[in-house]
């Protein structure tokens, strides 16, 4: 027997809610007078049929695994979105983005298709019985896509891996793509599969291939490298206590450091990336390494980065990627605010033998489960790919203990990270890399990544020289290939569509998690009160200066937001639309120490984020070689040669007695100011050394006391 | 920003209001911020004028009549963004030029003008809206309507959609994104005498297409040109006493959809707006770049 849902009447949810429910007991389940609904059966995990007796709305079968959806009618955009395994049929037409983000399962559309459709695919099968429209196969990483009739401009653009077969003409071709005629086996696989599905067959088929696995990031070719000639650091041999052993020369990662017989010498200064690896594993302290004096050209005083850079631009020919955070000094910092006491107007707190509460509860605001943090810290998202197994593990493991929130990065998740980790935020970036609905469903809060302070208006990057097979297989992606995320979420354009995206990942974890949502600073204000109107549990701003795995130089050196001056705005932002005590704003970019994360919390954040800071206990020097995998402690690396430097156990630990030092910290800040709560510092608590720090945060400028901009206002 | 909706009769009158309340009800998910919608009547009539002021409504209605020969007025009503709305009718034989210039002395910032059209919007949900101007029992031959995700500007009934510039009546937009090349666009408009009341990109959009139109283009090459020349994502109508027109940005980033059903047209940013009242017809969805012109 089957059972019947009539939706007329029916929210979303208590659609899913029915359907998750009746999924048990009956083997197919028929949904009457659906009406343009969005978010149909998302995330649905059941062995089930649905029949759809007409149209619907956006996300019809999202992150589904195992159902077979009937549509009768139309589809919205976004059908299949990101789905697992199953099947959907639309009798009628698709709107765009038909599929996008699929792993697996088949998706059938017996009308047109609209554009983007396929985008980002990484497995599993589109069938369009008519035309496709703009860009079939965006971005398309696997899996394959059958057109029977035409297909628009662009198709196949950027497309690394996987084929588009078109039955009708094909328009243009995008960037990457190349048009063959299919081979007569492919033409009859192609053909048993669509007399499977009882759709009509073609004689021949052209097939859209890629042209190259690297299409953005190709190896340098041609040209011979030009050297980098200005040295930034020297490289000193005792040679009275050199062993010979040769350690230094095996863990250069640039190769700078040669032997001569048993001598080490410094071959090629000027490559030296400052990484101390040399000096860290140097058994006798034989090997030094000094930052020199920053040389200059001749005329025009270029400095030795820049000029080194151009010289790497003219060697291979597209802007050159480098870890980490920036080298620009002209970011204000956050030292320039200090803490002032309190003495007998108020007194102060005991840090040493009198308590101070650090417990936060974040995004209790539609969410049934908000995360309890013992202290205001969140590890901030650092995928598997761009660091290790071995530092995702120890990252758990230390915030586990210590009763924070790990992060598992835009990469997917590892067992042994959900295992360690106490509270774990899953990324939802938007390379959807390693998202499902069981994905999404193991954390206990879901993060949509928006920007990232380092690289703000880009997507996730992870060269192919990181790309090993376990971070292929997890991400479903080519071995080699570059893991690069798209600028936005495809279906994220602007703030309805951020809205219906909150809701769609509730509709996904049945509302119960925070959902968060994170911006790299930038308009604050008016990103800030999109993301609450939007229904964001938890806001994340990330400041300037904050680190990454991989970023071209040029964009980290010249983009983004001070960090303490995105605070203030976002804390101001939430307040002006009255949803300051709603929705909790965590604040990160930059944050090293105790005092940065007290002045972040005294100037509005609910709770701090510390990502690059937290790798410093394992070992990382800050040189910024982490993009190449060439990382010699072992940290932004996939090379089992080097993560092998890496003692879990012991990392996790140094992890941890760095964060409870730090916890410490913040604490002494706000007992000195006279507080017995983390919670309870406030910006009165803080003076600037600087007219500047005071514009930029309304603090109090120190021996006026008063705001910098009040100096300004008096002089009218 | 936003959700969009538009429908037109074919040489009649007929329940616009009632239409676009339907549509953009349906379409509420999209924004809550605030909501709006500009009718057209087929014939031009005396001026209609809805002005907004924050406080004293009374005293600022005697100041507009002893400077303009207003024939009829309604008591002032108050807005759900507690400011009020007065709302007057000016004899037809009137300038353009002499109402707008009172009303800028007076500096009270227009919400609608014109002798085709009617514009009502506030802040709330589209039952809130309605619930001021009782919009839906509003009769014409075609109207646009918008409900309101507010992005880079303020959150008022002035600042709600359907825009208009009172250098234009009876020209309305609503308009769903952004145009990322706003200042630029500005600046050229300008050079060709175009004056600029908001720094609101939808107003840019009525500048340009109007700045074409005047150059001698019809509205079908205006906004085919508008896709060329303007940046970032969008959906807009542009209505007019003639008839609405639209079009969506080059990559398709924003949508919409049309219906052509018996003697009625209909346009929303999703299928289920023209489902619901237009439920047997054929849906299309509008191309990437793709502009659409409907005149009656």
């Amino acid at each position: 027997m089957d059972a019947v849902i009539d939706a007329s009447k029916l929210m979303p949810r208590e659609i899913n809610r029915k359907l998750r429910e009746y999924a048990k007991e009956y083997k197919r389940i028929i949904i009457r007078n659906p009406n343009a609904k969005h978010y149909i059966a998302a995330g649905l995990v059941a062995d089930v049929e649905v029949v759809i007796e007409g149209s619907a709305g956006y996300f019809l079968g999202t992150m589904i695994h195992g159902p077979k959806i009937l549509l009768e009618g139309n589809a919205g955009w976004y059908v299949g979105d990101n789905m697992t395994s199953g099947e959907i049929a639309v009798k009628g037409h698709a709107g765009n983005g038909a599929g996008q983000y699929m792993y697996g399962g088949t998706l059938i559309v017996e009308g047109d298709a609209g554009d983007r459709s396929a985008a980002l695919m990484k497995g599993g099968r589109v069938i369009i019985k008519g035309d496709a429209g703009l860009m079939t196969g965006l971005y398309m990483m696997g899996g394959e896509v059958i057109v029977l009739g035409n297909v628009n401009d662009y198709a196949g653009e950027m497309i690394i891996r996987g084929k588009i077969f078109v039955g009708g003409a094909v328009k243009s071709l995008g960037k990457n793509a190349k048009v063959e005629e299919a081979p007569p086996e492919e033409v009859e696989r192609v053909n048993s599969i669509l007399r499977k599905y009882g759709l009509p067959t073609k004689d021949s088929y052209y097939v859209i291939l890629p042209k190259s696995l690297r299409p953005v990031y190709k190896p340098p070719s041609g040209t011979p490298a030009m050297k980098k000639l200005f040295p930034k650091y020297r490289v000193v041999f005792k040679y009275d206590i050199c062993i010979g052993c040769g350690t230094c020369a095996m863990v250069c990662p640039e190769g700078v450091i040669k032997m001569k017989g048993y001598k080490p010498v410094a071959a090629r200064e000027a490559d030296c990336i400052g990484c101390y690896a040399c000096m860290n594993y140097c058994p006798t302290d034989a090997v030094k390494v000094e930052r020199v004096a920053e040389s200059m050209t001749n005329r025009a005083r270029i400095d030795s980065s820049t000029f080194n850079y151009m010289r790497q631009m003219a060697s291979i020919g597209h802007p050159p990627v480098i870890g980490m955070g920036a080298e620009n000094k002209y970011f204000p910092s956050l030292d320039q605010l200090t803490f002032i006491p309190g003495q007998t107007s108020r007194p102060p707190i005991d840090s040493y033998r009198e308590p101070c509460d650090t417990e936060v509860v974040l995004g209790d605001r539609f969410a049934e489960r908000p995360l309890k943090l013992k202290a205001p810290i969140m590890i901030g998202a650092m995928s598997f790919g761009s660091v290790s197994k071995e530092v995702k593990v120890a990252l758990a493991k230390a915030a586990g203990r210590l009763g924070i929130a790990a992060n598992t990065g835009e990469g997917g998740m590892l067992p042994e990270e959900r295992k360690y980790a106490t509270i774990l935020v899953v990324q939802y970036a938007s390379g959807r890399f390693g998202v499902s609905a069981s994905y999404l469903r193991a954390g206990d809060a879901v993060e949509i990544k928006i920007g990232q302070g380092a690289k703000p208006g880009m997507g996730g990057l992870l060269l192919g020289e990181k790309v090993t097979e376990d971070i292929a297989k997890m991400r479903g992606i080519p071995i080699g290939a570059d893991a690069i995320s798209p600028a936005r979420h495809l279906d994220i354009v602007g703030p309805e569509d951020l809205k219906m995206k909150i809701e769609q990942l509730r509709e996904i974890t049945d509302w119960k998690v925070p959902i968060i949502v994170k911006y790299a600073a930038g308009r604050v204000a008016d990103d800030v009160k999109i993301a609450a109107k939007a229904g964001a549990d938890i806001i994340v701003i990330d400041g300037k200066p904050s680190g990454t795995g991989a970023t071209p130089y040029i964009v980290t050196e010249h983009t983004g937001y001070a960090t303490m001056a995105a605070v203030v705005e976002a804390h101001k932002a939430l307040k002006e639309i009255g949803l300051r005590d709603k929705v909790s704003l965590v604040v990160g970019g930059g944050i090293k120490t105790g005092a940065d994360a007290a002045k972040v919390l005294a100037l509005g954040a609910d709770a701090v984020m510390v990502a690059s800071a937290t790798l410093v206990p394992i070992g990382c020097t800050y040189c910024g070689t982490c993009h190449n995998g060439k990382c010699p402690y072992g940290i932004a690396t996939q090379k089992p040669e080097l993560r092998r430097r890496i003692n879990v156990e012991l990392a996790a630990k140094r992890i941890e007695n760095y964060l409870k030092a730090f916890i410490e910290e913040m604490c002494m800040f706000a007992q000195l100011a006279g507080k017995s709560k983390l919670s309870n510092l406030e910006r009165e608590d803080l003076r600037a050394l600087t007219f500047e720090a005071s514009m930029l945060t309304g603090v109090k400028l120190m021996g006026v006391e008063r705001p910098a901009s009040d100096l300004l206002r008096s002089d009218e | 920003m936003c959700g969009i909706a538009g429908v037109m009769f074919s040489n009649r009158e007929e329940h616009v209001g009632q239409f676009l309340f339907t549509m953009l009800k349906s379409l509420q998910h999209r924004g809550m911020d605030s909501a709006g919608v500009a009718i057209y009547r087929p014939e031009p009539k005396d001026w209609l004028v809805r002005i907004v002021v924050e406080d004293e409504p009374e005293e600022a209605l005697s100041k507009i009549k002893y400077r303009l020969n207003v024939t009829k007025y309604e008591r002032p009503k108050k807005l759900n963004d507690g400011t009020y709305l007065i709302e007057f009718v000016v004899p037809g034989s009137i300038k353009l030029d002499e109402i707008r210039s009172v009303l800028r002395k007076l500096g009270f910032p227009i919400l609608s003008l014109g002798r085709y059209s009617v514009i009502s919007k506030d802040v709330g949900l589209v039952e809130d809206v309605d619930g001021v101007f009782k919009f839906s029992e509003s009769k014409g031959t075609h109207g646009i309507g918008h409900v309101r995700f507010s992005t880079e500007s303020a959150v008022d009934a002035i600042h709600a959609h359907p825009f208009q510039t009172p250098e234009f009546p009876d020209i309305a937009i609503v308009h769903n994104g952004q145009i990322t090349n706003y200042w630029k666009m500005r600046e050229y408009l300008e050079l060709d005498g175009h004056v600029f009341q908001t720094d609101n990109d939808s107003e840019l959009i009525i500048h340009y297409i109007v700045n074409k139109l005047r150059k001698g283009m019809g509205l079908e090459e205006a906004l085919e040109s508008a896709v060329r020349d303007l940046d970032g994502p969008f959906a807009f109508l542009i209505s007019m006493p003639e008839g609405i027109g639209m079009a969506r940005d080059r990559l398709g980033l924003r949508p919409l959809v049309v219906a052509e059903g018996d003697g009625v047209l209909a346009a929303a940013s999703e299928e289920v707006a023209i489902r619901k009242i237009l439920p047997e017809s054929k849906i299309y969805y509008m191309r990437p770049g793709e502009v659409r012109v409907w005149t009656q």
